[in-house]
């Protein structure tokens, strides 16, 4: 299995501090092969100290592989940032978040003005979107920017959260958009209509660990009522893909 | 409980609810009312004796719990000998129920307690520890690090298992249970004991 949407570091939330070695013994009680982690500290406190922090984690295992968190309260900074961790092996994307710890949507210009130096430069990269505000201006926000870079692939983190009725009409709309499944409320149909309105190769797993355990998501798949085909895809294949897609970028294949 | 009881009518949707349980062994019943409704309808009876507890849903219809029709409703269950079962849906819910509660000689059992969609775990605690009286479902605590703060802030004996069908998968809070790292004997009482003794039923194994 490969879970997409992981992180490591302190969340602001009655929470240890969460080290890749713990993510690691997680993946191995559920049985995941490869996640792809953000530094929850890089995307609520200090993106410099938490980006760095996670390329030390990502560089000592090698079943991880990162996403440079881009705070567009500082373009020129998150450019660095995305130039110097997109140059190595095991980064594979970078994540954007547009709720409170950033305080503007994926449309601003700041985050339009990252993306254009990633499309450009790191167009085989992957963008993990925080598609989880319960807010339509969020998901259609997304929607928009894939839009406007075609040459990149987009992740629906949450696909829309509570919103997923809605949001997963509008990301469908766009074939570089695929839909991740986390989320808190484990709803009932929320995978059945991802695989129907996405397809099943547009729906990837994600678990948002540490706040929401791997093995929860994984009881969110089990009982989904989509087939054994379909779940395997979600679970690994369409992830896997996405990842040979980066490796192929990045050797310039 | 019968959802008819939740979306259109609770004195009919009870009523489903005690005749499937007489056919059914294994269906504990639950009556629910409409703190909207109720409190305008005089003279109308409750009927809640064969229940085991009470459940009301601000968030399937619209209603505050800092409200008035609430507070009221907690004292007449608590009136009953029947707990109280409510979602919290945003901060400052729990805070609210605990002052509910106070004003009672009931319990309440909190559902939807989660950290990362609407972080009230902290505040979970904070009233939590002021009201031995109030317990919480855990069908939304959704890793095992906050089922184990939960039960070691507030004691194994003041949560209770959930799964939120038919609204949510029910693996997933099956999952953060079994892999918590609760004994054995704790594992247990949050899947039934607790809740056993809470509404006060011999039934099961």
């Amino acid at each position: 299995m490969v879970d997409l949407h992981a992180h490591v570091h302190a969340f602001p939330l009655p929470l240890r501090r969460v080290t890749a070695e713990d993510l690691l013994r997680a993946m191995d009680r559920h049985g995941v092969a490869v996640t792809a982690v953000s530094s929850a500290e890089a995307i609520v406190c200090d993106a410099e100290t938490g980006n760095a922090a996670l390329a030390r984690d990502v560089a000592r295992h090698d079943r991880l592989r990162g996403y440079v968190f881009a705070n567009p309260t500082s373009v020129a900074e998150a450019r660095e940032q995305v130039r110097r961790y997109l140059g190595e092996e095991r980064f594979i994307g970078v994540k954007m978040y547009s709720g409170a710890y950033v305080g503007r949507p994926l449309s601003c210009r700041e985050h339009l003005e990252i993306l254009q130096t990633v499309a450009e430069e790191f167009p085989w990269a992957l963008v993990l979107f925080h598609c989880g505000e319960n807010d339509p201006a969020n998901f259609a926000g997304l929607a928009e920017v894939a839009g406007r870079f075609p040459e990149l692939s987009f992740i629906a983190g949450h696909m829309g959260s509570k919103l997923w009725r809605q949001a997963l009409p509008v990301l469908s709309e766009r074939a570089n958009i695929v839909a991740e499944i986390s989320a808190p409320v484990p709803a009932r149909t929320r995978i059945e209509d991802a695989v129907r309105i996405m397809g099943p190769e547009r729906v990837v797993f994600g678990s948002d660990f540490p706040l929401i355990s791997q093995g929860y998501m994984l009881g969110c798949v089990r009982d989904a009522q989509v087939g054994q085909e379909e779940k395997g895809m979600i679970l690994r294949r369409n992830a896997e893909g996405l990842l040979a897609r980066v490796e192929a970028g990045r050797a310039g294949r | 409980m019968s959802l008819q009881g939740v979306y259109y009518d609770y004195a009919e949707g009870n009523e489903e609810t005690l005749q499937s349980s007489r056919k059914l062994p294994f269906i504990i019943p639950a009556a629910t009312i409409d703190p909207r409704r109720f409190y305008a309808r005089r003279g109308e009876a409750l009927n809640l004796e064969s229940f085991a507890a009470l459940r009301v849903f601000p968030d399937l219809q619209g209603w505050p719990v800092d409200y008035a029709p609430f507070a009221r409703t907690v004292r007449a269950a608590a009136g009953r000998g029947l707990p109280v079962m409510v979602a919290a849906l945003a901060p400052g819910d729990i805070t609210a129920m605990g002052r509910a509660l106070a004003e009672s000689a009931g319990a309440l059992v909190v559902t939807g307690v989660n950290i990362s969609h609407t972080p009230l775990v902290a505040e979970a605690i904070a009233v939590g520890r002021d009201a031995p009286q109030m317990y919480f479902e855990t069908s939304r605590v959704e890793n095992e690090e906050t089922m184990e703060l939960l039960a070691g802030e507030l004691g194994v004996g003041r949560l209770v298992f959930g799964t939120g069908l038919p609204f949510q998968y029910p693996s997933s809070a099956l999952a953060v249970l079994r892999e918590c790292g609760l004994s054995r004997e704790e594992k247990t009482a949050v899947l039934g004991g607790n809740a056993r003794r809470l509404m006060g039923l011999t039934i099961g194994g």
